[in-house]
Parts: structure tokens; C-alpha cells; sequence
């Protein structure tokens, strides 16, 4: 317990290296170059499916921390975890001072360990609300994916815990660490595009899938311990599986928001106004008449802003993925593909910010690792990471509120202030009771 | 794939009384692993209802019909259970109250009650709560705390003290969600002993909840509570925050916990001091040593506070301490001046931590401080200096440097320096720099520079237009043209491609030789007819190989062209190949022509001993697309089972076992 707290000490603050010094190594601040075995930041991962896998691959990599956990409901894909970390480790430098990797079924029981000071959370959209408020209150900062939470609801009370206890939440939002799409943002933020009147946002479509016989759950996989805060609907081998699981709503409100985030949060670090002021909603959505999805495959929402801004959402049947911000001098547009960057003007790109210039978050390296090492920088310095938990919570917010008007079809007005809308029925879609003993 | 566009189709369907009937009815033969479609319906339907009163009363009925029908099956009430979620109404409450803990639909009918918003509900869960056990109780219970249902306290301070562990723990929990004061003294007495952290956790959620209703002084006294060092750690990180946030002078409390030997209330208050104001910091700083004076001037540095750059500049100087070093450079960004330019150029000789920190300064520190003196030291650097000078020059977007580094491009026996060079000028460089460019690629005699150099011209190109014009105006005799078509060819356009061809036509066997590499490099397929008549018609063998080698390589790049067309003109390629290399090359570029035809003819040239092997990494690569492979399925599981048997290479096979699932 005594090193425990003496480490918690160097770890919670820079300030903490120095002020006993004597407790760290030279390289104990880590912030550039290696970290001593005693100084890495002790993680846990909860969720080893495709996200999580990702994850701690990412987090592998990274000398900073040491992956000393892992959790899956799955054993299969829980042994192979824990073997890769197992591998990883095992060799080289770390061997000597590495105590093995623990694999858990029970989050709770890695979330107890004291020496854990960090968890990658990637578990299902459905479970996020529940397994993220226990780490917050279990004292861990944390890798969490996107969407937020599952519903506006569970997002909002996620905010009150994160504030009390200072929690460093990163969401997995990784564009964010992105070199280009970071100088986008920079140009809208600076008015190299003029004032910005039009942003187009497009993400990819929703799916659907037939619907299968329902069988037994597969040796080593704890279906109702998936199912966990979701409705129990006997077991498919199809429902909990990427992608289809992302577009049924029980476990995730559909690619509008799931996806919906990334773009939806490139166009609020370029444009901040579209998560802090009032807007209307409109728009259609198109679901599934059969088969075992029920979220929306298309849409197409345009919210509406008092300065005059116009944000057109859609999914990539109607305009191509990405983020357009267009401006009454140009236009930039963003997103994954290469080059990733597209502009009314060429020299857009290279732009050089005046010293005076607003700058935004940069990430240690300008890619997905980049946004691994921005988080353990955040761990030590107690600093915001560069995908904060809420810009992380406005940008899901987003996507539910379209779910929702897409759902109604109706026009619907949203305060930011509030966090309602100016309709009844609509508050009441935005939380989901949660299947006994869940709770937040 | 069919879809209803709620707007448009389902709307006008929905508002038929027919349908509003038919679906409930249909869902009522629901069975689990069945088509959805009812379930879809009555989805669509219960959403839509929340429109109008009266038609959600309709709805609910229903729904409510299929749960109690004898005759409609576990699966359809379920999910009539789940869309009650949606659009129940007060009617509903008295027959879901009395399915709650029974059975099968208990859990289904809880839920609709937690939704329901009239008072009806709220009682009707409320009273369950002295009748139910176990789970079933657990489920209410945390109900009645989304229902943030004050009235409810009573019954669960009761159950606190259940036997049953869960039921008491489910009880501590929705209390502490439901906060207010009768709320807090239970789990304040619970708590007591700090050794359960559950129950101290619920107590905090009713500080949390004080707060929120404006109640501080209940708040403080439960923060005040938690923070002593007794409880928990992961409780007192929540408690001591609350506390701060209701101190009268947060910098009193800031100074003790910083001054103090309690790990958590330090860690609070490090995460806070950056609330404070300038004049507490600097108060801070005085007469502290500066490894711990550094804490407050870095936040200082950060406002741009001008009074912290000495204590950043002395922990920049520390002896012996890389930790205090690194801080110290890192946040100069905003206050360094001149004497901290020297000091942050002279780091660039360090080792990677401080050298990083420096670059990372010097890249964002005001253009009056660095500009020149960063010129200076560049001209003068070679090694590691150099190279770190050049990302702070690109990183500053300083095209004042474009001048030096084409002066510096022209020295030819230094690859580091090269690369260097090369590297900056591609971000740096403009349209200006373009003929600068084309006399040093005149001038050099280094093959490998010369490359470098039409590389690092090719790169600017690809940002502007007209970019052609710098080469063709140096091109004034035929030495200088065969020197240059290399770089024409790489750049592409028309005006190019005339001049290549002239050059290909030419007499002259130097100016002919070139414009064929030229064509070769050409950068897209309008060239494909003139490679392919060198590719079939030259008399020499290499031009023959050198143009099919770069037909196959343009055919297979992106366009708009037909697939078949592409297929087309690599099958073409393949027929005329000499050699197995490009027979190979074809069968491995022919991935790129996503079409089921191309499926079909790698499948036969699994029979061909030469590029078996490259068909099958090719069939893998095509598998890779779900859109081909999906409707597909049968042909693909043929080909990919004919892969996984032939196949030497092991990854091939893994893909291709992998893909096999997926079909």
C-alpha cells in the first residue's frame, strides 16, 4: 500500500517528481523518451473484441504503461489477450520486473486492484454508461470508446462523476490526434475560411442483417453477462458480433451516433458553437422493415443554428464521408481516407498559423499511437487529453439527438444549457431502463 | 434491402387504422430467431404514437393486449413489454404491477412501469417494494432511483438492513441517487467505520445531489466527512474536489495539502492550482527551491506570466536533473526571450527528452525570437542539430529559409544533409521554388541526388498548377531536354506528354532513351496505348519489358474506367509477357479490378505453375471486399477452399480460412 501511494503520488502530478524526487528515476517524468519499470502507468483492459484488441495493441507499444489486466466476458478472446500481453512483456528489458497479466471475467474485480491506475474501456455501447461510472468511482483514469454512453442520460450523470472525481477520460475519438485534421479545425478556428456558415458532416450507413435461429451461446462466452444492462433476447450468433450488434438498438443507437461521433466531433473542435448554442433539428430517417436490426440505415438532418449556421448531417448515401466546413471565403474538408485533406485552395494545407493564432491540442504523435501517448501525457500531467470527456459527451449527443428526430420526424429544438428538448416525448427517448441488477 | 422512409412510406402506412390494428396482431406469433418484421412495425408504430395522446393510449393498449393473450407467445409479450417502455400510460400500470417478480415477464413489465410518468407508477412500484425478494426486489429498488422517487426513501432505509446483501447494497446505492437529507443521515451512518466503499461512495452521490439543489451546507458536511483519511482512497478523490470547491479560500486549503504528507489531498490539490490566480502562484513561488517552485510557474508560463521565466530558466539549467530540465524548457513557449532562444538551440544537443521539449518550443515560440537566429545556427549545424532545426523550420512554416536550403541542395556528397534539405523544402517550398529546383537538377552529376532533388520537386508540383512550365523553359538544347524528360514524365500533364513523345520519336538515341524512362515514370493511364505499343512493336527487349512493366502499373491504377475494360487490358498484358516477373506483376496488380470476372480468371490461372501462388494472395485480396464477396458467396467459397489448399505462403491461408467464415 506504501508504494502504492507513493507512486500514485509521482503519477497524479508533474509536480509530484519533483517535489520527491528522490522516489523517481531520471526518466520518471516520461513526458518525452523511456520510463523506468517502476514509474510506467499500471493499466487494465476491459473489452478485448476489435476495439479492445486495438486498444491494447496501442497501449503495448507505448513504454509509459504496462498492461497488467485484462477482462473479457469471452474466454477465448480473453486468454488471447492475456497471452499477448504475456508474450509482449516477456521478453527483453520488461521481463524481469513484469508479474504476468491476469485475465478477469468480473470488471469489478479488476477495477478493485489498487495498483491499476488506468483502464481501456471498449466494452459494448450498451454497457458503457455502467462500466465506465464504476471506474470513475473506482478511482481509475481511462481510454473510453466512443459513443460516450448509450443514452443522453447516462452521458449527463457520467459528467457529474468525471467533475468530482478529476478523472483524465479520454474518449476514443482519435481523429483528434490526426496532424490534418487538427489543421482544419485550426484554419475554421482562425477565419482562414471566413466565417463559417455551412458544415457537412457524413458518416457511414447503417447496415442490415437477416435474422437468424436462435441458438446455444458458444463454450466460454457468458451471454447474459454481455447482455448485462440490455433486454435478454435468447442468443444468435450473429447479434453480438461486429457490426451487426452496432445496429441493433438494445446494445447501440446505430451508426448515426456510433460513428456518427467522429465527424460529428471534428466539426465542434472546428466550430464550438454547434455544442454550445440552441439549435432545431429536422430530418428523415430510413429502418429496417425486417431482418434483426432496427437503427437507422439512412439519414438526413440539418440542424440550424441563431447565427445562421447550418450543419447538414447525413449518412454517406447522401454526400461523402467526411467533414466539410464551408466558409464565406472557402471551404476545407477532412476525413480518413488519403490524403485525408481537401481544400478550396490548395495552400490551404499549408497554412502557417500566425504566433497569434489559436492553436489547438496536439497529440505526441500525429496518429492513433499519438492519441495512446496523449493520453498517458494527460495521466502525469493532469491535464486535459486532446478528446475530453465532454466534447466526448456533446459529440454523442448530437448523434442521439438526430436518432431521436429521425425516430419522431418531427422538428425538435435543443438547449445546450438544459440538455432537453422543447418536446415531451423526445426527453423521454433519451435514457433506456437498464435490466436488473444494472444501475448506474 | 428494403427500406421505409418514416416520413414518407410509413407514415401514410402507420396512419391506416388497418396497420395500427394488423401489427400487434401479427407480432402476437413472434418467436425468438424469426423474422422481425412485426417486431419492426409495432416499433415503428409505438414511436409514432407519441404524437397524440390518444393514439398512445391506443398503442399502449394493445401492446399491453399481446403481454396479458393467453395465446401470443413468451417472445411477442417481451418485446410488447419493451415498447411499453415507450408509449405506456397510466391504464397500463395496474396490469403491469401485478406481473412485476413473476416469471418471465416481471423484468419486461418493470421497465415499462420505471418509464411510465404518472404517480400511479411511482406507487405501484413503491408498494412492490415490501412484497418482492431477491432480484426481482434488486430491480425495483434501483427503479425507484431512476425515478429519483423521494417517498421511496423510507421503504429502502428499511432495506438497508435486508439479510440479503444485494437487496442492502441495491438499497445504500438508490439512496445515495436519490440524495436528501433523510438519505444522507442513513448512509452516514452506514459509512461510519470508512471501510466500505460502497456505502461511502452512495454518501458522496448525496453531497453530489446537495450540491445540485444549492444545498451547501449539506453538501460540505458530507465532503468534509468523506475526506478524512479513514475512508477509502477512490471516495476521498471525489470528497476532497467538493470540499475545495466549498472552501471560502480555496488557496488556504490549496497550500496545506500541498505543504502536507497526504498523498490524495495532493494529488486534488496539484489538479487545482491551476484555478488559482496569478498573484496566489507567484505568492507560491517565493522562497521555494525550484524543483518546487516549478509547479506554479508552469502554469504561470502558461497565461504568459513573464515573472515565472527565471525559475523555468534556472530548472532548465539544473544540474543532474533531467526531469526538472524538460519542465523547464517545456514551458517557455509563451515567455522565453532571446538569452532562452540560445539556451533552447543549445539543447538541441541533448539527449531526446530535452532535445524534444526544445523543438517543441522553438516551433511555437514568436517569429521576432526565432526567425533569424534560427537561420544562423541551421547554415552552420550538421548532424542531429540540423535535422531537429528542420522540423522547428517546417513546424514554423518558415519559408524565409527556402533561399538557404536551395543553396545548401546543391552540395551533393552528403545524403544526411539531403534528406534534410529535401524534407523541408517540400513543405516550404512554392511555384517560386520550382525553376530553382530545375537548375540544380541540371547541375548535379550525383545520380542519387538527382533523383532526390526531382522528388523533392515532384512533391511542391503536386500542390500547384502549371507546373510543367519551369522544366520545359530550361529545356534550351538536347542534353538539357534528355536531362529533364525524367522529371517531365514524373510531373505528367499534356504539354509533357507531347514533349516525351517528340523525345521518343527523336533520332538522337540519348534524347529517345530518356523519353522512354520518361513515359515509363508517367504518373497515370493516358499513356497506356503509347506503353503498349512500345510493350508489343520495340525492337529491343529491355524497352519492351520497361514499357509492359509500366503499362501494368498505370492500367491498374485508380480511374473511371470500366472494370472489364481494366481486366481487359491486364489480361492483354499477361498475354504478352516474355517473362514470369510480369506475368506475376499482372496477376498481383489484377486485385485492383474488383469484378467477379477477375475472380473467375485468377481461379484459372490456379492451374498455371508460374503465378499459382500470386492468384491466390489475389483471390484473398478480393475476398477482402465484403460488397463483392457477400452476394457471391458460393463462388467465393469455391475459390478461396481451392486457395487455402494450394497456397504455400501461411498468412495467405489465414486470410483466406478467415474470409472462408465470413461467406
Amino acid at each position: 500500500m506504501k508504494r502504492k501511494m507513493l507512486r500514485r503520488r509521482f503519477l497524479s502530478t508533474a509536480g509530484a517528481a519533483l517535489a520527491t524526487p528522490m522516489l523517481v528515476s531520471a526518466n520518471a517524468l516520461g513526458l518525452e523518451g523511456g520510463v523506468s519499470a517502476n514509474d510506467r502507468i499500471i493499466v487494465g483492459a476491459i473489452g478485448c473484441g476489435v476495439r479492445g484488441s486495438s486498444a491494447i495493441d496501442r497501449a503495448l507499444r507505448a513504454s509509459e504503461c504496462q498492461v497488467v489486466a485484462v477482462c473479457d466476458v469471452r474466454r477465448p478472446r480473453l486468454l488471447r489477450a492475456q497471452e499477448k500481453c504475456n508474450g509482449h512483456y516477456g521478453r527483453g528489458d520488461a521481463k524481469a520486473s513484469y508479474k504476468g497479466c491476469k485475465a478477469y471475467h468480473e470488471y469489478r474485480e479488476l477495477l478493485a486492484r489498487e495498483d491499476i491506475d488506468a483502464v481501456l474501456l471498449t466494452p459494448p455501447d450498451h454497457w458503457h454508461g455502467v462500466i465506465y461510472s464504476d471506474s470513475i468511482r473506482a478511482g481509475k483514469d481511462m481510454y473510453a470508446e466512443k459513443p460516450i454512453t448509450r443514452t443522453i442520460a447516462e452521458g449527463k450523470a457520467l459528467r457529474k462523476l468525471v467533475k468530482q472525481y478529476g478523472t483524465i477520460f479520454q474518449t476514443g475519438t482519435h481523429s483528434r490526434s490526426h496532424a490534418w485534421i487538427r489543421h482544419a479545425c485550426e484554419l475554421v478556428r482562425n477565419g482562414y475560411l471566413g466565417k463559417i456558415h455551412t458544415i457537412e458532416v457524413s458518416v457511414v450507413s447503417g447496415r442490415e442483417y437477416p435474422t437468424i435461429a436462435s441458438c446455444d451461446p458458444p463454450e466460454g462466452f457468458d451471454y447474459d453477462r454481455w447482455t448485462g444492462p440490455a433486454p435478454y433476447i435468447p442468443f444468435d450468433t450473429k447479434r453480438c458480433e461486429w457490426l451487426a450488434m452496432y445496429m441493433i438498438s438494445h446494445y447501440c443507437a446505430g451508426f448515426i451516433t456510433n460513428w456518427g461521433v467522429h465527424y460529428l466531433d471534428i466539426a465542434q473542435w472546428g466550430c464550438p458553437e454547434i455544442t454550445t448554442k440552441p439549435f432545431t433539428i429536422e430530418g428523415k430517417g430510413e429502418f429496417p422493415t425486417s431482418g434483426m436490426t432496427d437503427t437507422c440505415c439512412h439519414w438526413d438532418t440539418t440542424l440550424r443554428y441563431k447565427s445562421g449556421l447550418k450543419v447538414h448531417f447525413t449518412d454517406h448515401s447522401k454526400q461523402p464521408n467526411g467533414c466539410r466546413f464551408i466558409g464565406d471565403e472557402g471551404w476545407v474538408k477532412v476525413n480518413w481516407s488519403k490524403p485525408g485533406f481537401y481544400a478550396s485552395n490548395p495552400a490551404l494545407r499549408d497554412v502557417q498559423f500566425k504566433p497569434d493564432d489559436l492553436r489547438l491540442h496536439t497529440s505526441p504523435a500525429g496518429s492513433y499511437f499519438g492519441h495512446t501517448l496523449d493520453l498517458f501525457n494527460s495521466i502525469r500531467t493532469r491535464q486535459e487529453p486532446v478528446a475530453p470527456f465532454e466534447q466526448g459527451h456533446r459529440a454523442t449527443t448530437i448523434g442521439n439527438v438526430s436518432d431521436i428526430t429521425v425516430r419522431l420526424d418531427r422538428k425538435l429544438h435543443w438547449d445546450w444549457e438544459t440538455e432537453t428538448f422543447d418536446d415531451d416525448q423526445a426527453n423521454a427517448m433519451m435514457s433506456r431502463p437498464m435490466r436488473e441488477p444494472y444501475t448506474i | 434491402m428494403k427500406h421505409t422512409t418514416i416520413s414518407t412510406v410509413a407514415i401514410c402506412l402507420l396512419a391506416s387504422s388497418t396497420v395500427l390494428a394488423d401489427a400487434p396482431v401479427d407480432l402476437k406469433k413472434y418467436e425468438y430467431g424469426g423474422d422481425q418484421a412485426s417486431l419492426l412495425a409495432v416499433e415503428r408504430q409505438a414511436e409514432d404514437s407519441m404524437v397524440d395522446k390518444a393514439k398512445q393510449s391506443r398503442m399502449a393498449a394493445k401492446l399491453l393486449d399481446v403481454m396479458t393473450d393467453k395465446e401470443a407467445t413468451l417472445a411477442a409479450k417481451q418485446h410488447a413489454g419493451i415498447m411499453l417502455r415507450i408509449c405506456g400510460t397510466e391504464a397500463e400500470v395496474p396490469a403491469l404491477a401485478n406481473m412485476l417478480g413473476g416469471g418471465k415477464l416481471g423484468e419486461f413489465a418493470r421497465q415499462a412501469i420505471e418509464r411510465i410518468p404518472a404517480k400511479a407508477a411511482g406507487k405501484a412500484l413503491r408498494d412492490s417494494l415490501g412484497k418482492l425478494k431477491g432480484p426481482a426486489l434488486v430491480a425495483v429498488i434501483n427503479s425507484t432511483a431512476n425515478r429519483h422517487d423521494r417517498q421511496a426513501v423510507g421503504a429502502l432505509i428499511g432495506l438497508t438492513g435486508s439479510g440479503d446483501a444485494s437487496v442492502a447494497a441495491a438499497a445504500a446505492h438508490a439512496l445515495g441517487r436519490i440524495g436528501g437529507t433523510e438519505a444522507a443521515a442513513c448512509l452516514k451512518r452506514l459509512a461510519a467505520n470508512g471501510k466500505n466503499a460502497e456505502l461511502a461512495q452512495a454518501y458522496l452521490s448525496c453531497g453530489i445531489i446537495a450540491m445540485d439543489f444549492g444545498d451547501k451546507t449539506a453538501a460540505a458536511g458530507i465532503f468534509d466527512t468523506l475526506a478524512d483519511a479513514k475512508y477509502p482512497a477512490s471516495v476521498r478523490r471525489g470528497a476532497l474536489p467538493g470540499q475545495l470547491l466549498l472552501a471560502d479560500d480555496p488557496g488556504v486549503l490549496l497550500g496545506k495539502w500541498l505543504d502536507g504528507d497526504d498523498p490524495e489531498a495532493y494529488r486534488v490539490a496539484a489538479d487545482n492550482i491551476s484555478k488559482q490566480a496569478n498573484d496566489w502562484l507567484l505568492a507560491c513561488c517565493k522562497g521555494k527551491p525550484v524543483d518546487k517552485a516549478i509547479l506554479f510557474a508552469e502554469i504561470l508560463a502558461s497565461r504568459g506570466e513573464k515573472a515565472a521565466l527565471p525559475i523555468l530558466t534556472e530548472a532548465a539549467k539544473a544540474k543532474d536533473n533531467q526531469v526538472l530540465r524538460v519542465r523547464g524548457i517545456a514551458a517557455m513557449a509563451k515567455v522565453g526571450n532571446r538569452d532562452s532562444v540560445s539556451l533552447l538551440i543549445d539543447a538541441l544537443d541533448e539527449e531526446a527528452p530535452i532535445l524534444r521539449a526544445a523543438v517543441k518550443v522553438l516551433s511555437t515560440m514568436p517569429s521576432n525570437l526565432i526567425d533569424k537566429a534560427g537561420l544562423e545556427v541551421y547554415k552552420k549545424s550538421d548532424g542531429r542539430q540540423r535535422a531537429t532545426l528542420g522540423d522547428v523550420l517546417v513546424a514554423r512554416r518558415m519559408t524565409a529559409a527556402v533561399g538557404l536550403l536551395l543553396e545548401l541542395a546543391k552540395i551533393e556528397n552528403d545524403a544526411d544533409l539531403r534528406a534534410d534539405v529535401s524534407f523541408a523544402l517540400v513543405t516550404l517550398g512554392d511555384e517560386k521554388t520550382l525553376p530553382k529546383l530545375v537548375d540544380i537538377i541540371l547541375a548535379v552529376k550525383d545520380r542519387k541526388h538527382c533523383d532526390k532533388m526531382e522528388t523533392t520537386y515532384l512533391e511542391i508540383a503536386k500542390k500547384h498548377e502549371n507546373t510543367v512550365e519551369p522544366i520545359l523553359a530550361a529545356m534550351k538544347d538536347d542534353a538539357g531536354t534528355a536531362r529533364l524528360l525524367s522529371v517531365l514524365g514524373r510531373v505528367g500533364g499534356k504539354t509533357a506528354l507531347k514533349k516525351i513523345e517528340e523525345a521518343v520519336a527523336s533520332e538522337n538515341q540519348q534524347l529517345k532513351a530518356a523519353g522512354i524512362r520518361a513515359i515509363c515514370n508517367w504518373p497515370d493511364a493516358s499513356v497506356a496505348d503509347q506503353l503498349a505499343k512500345l510493350a508489343k512493336e520495340d525492337k529491343d527487349k529491355g524497352v519492351r519489358i520497361s514499357a509492359l512493366r509500366a503499362y501494368i502499373r498505370v492500367v491498374s491504377l485508380k480511374s473511371d474506367r470500366p472494370t472489364e475494360k481494366s481486366l481487359d487490358m491486364l489480361q492483354k498484358a499477361f498475354e504478352v509477357a516474355e517473362r514470369p516477373e510480369e506475368m506475376i506483376l499482372v496477376t498481383d496488380r489484377v486485385s485492383t479490378v474488383r469484378d467477379m470476372k477477375t475472380l473467375r480468371w485468377l481461379v484459372a490461372l490456379l492451374d498455371n505453375e508460374v503465378v499459382a501462388q500470386e492468384a491466390c494472395r489475389s483471390i484473398v485480396d478480393l475476398a477482402h471486399h465484403r460488397y463483392l464477396r457477400n452476394p457471391n458467396r458460393d463462388e467465393f467459397a469455391k475459390a478461396l477452399k481451392k486457395v487455402i489448399e494450394i497456397s504455400k505462403d501461411t498468412s495467405t491461408v489465414e486470410r483466406a480460412k478467415g474470409y472462408l467464415e465470413g461467406v
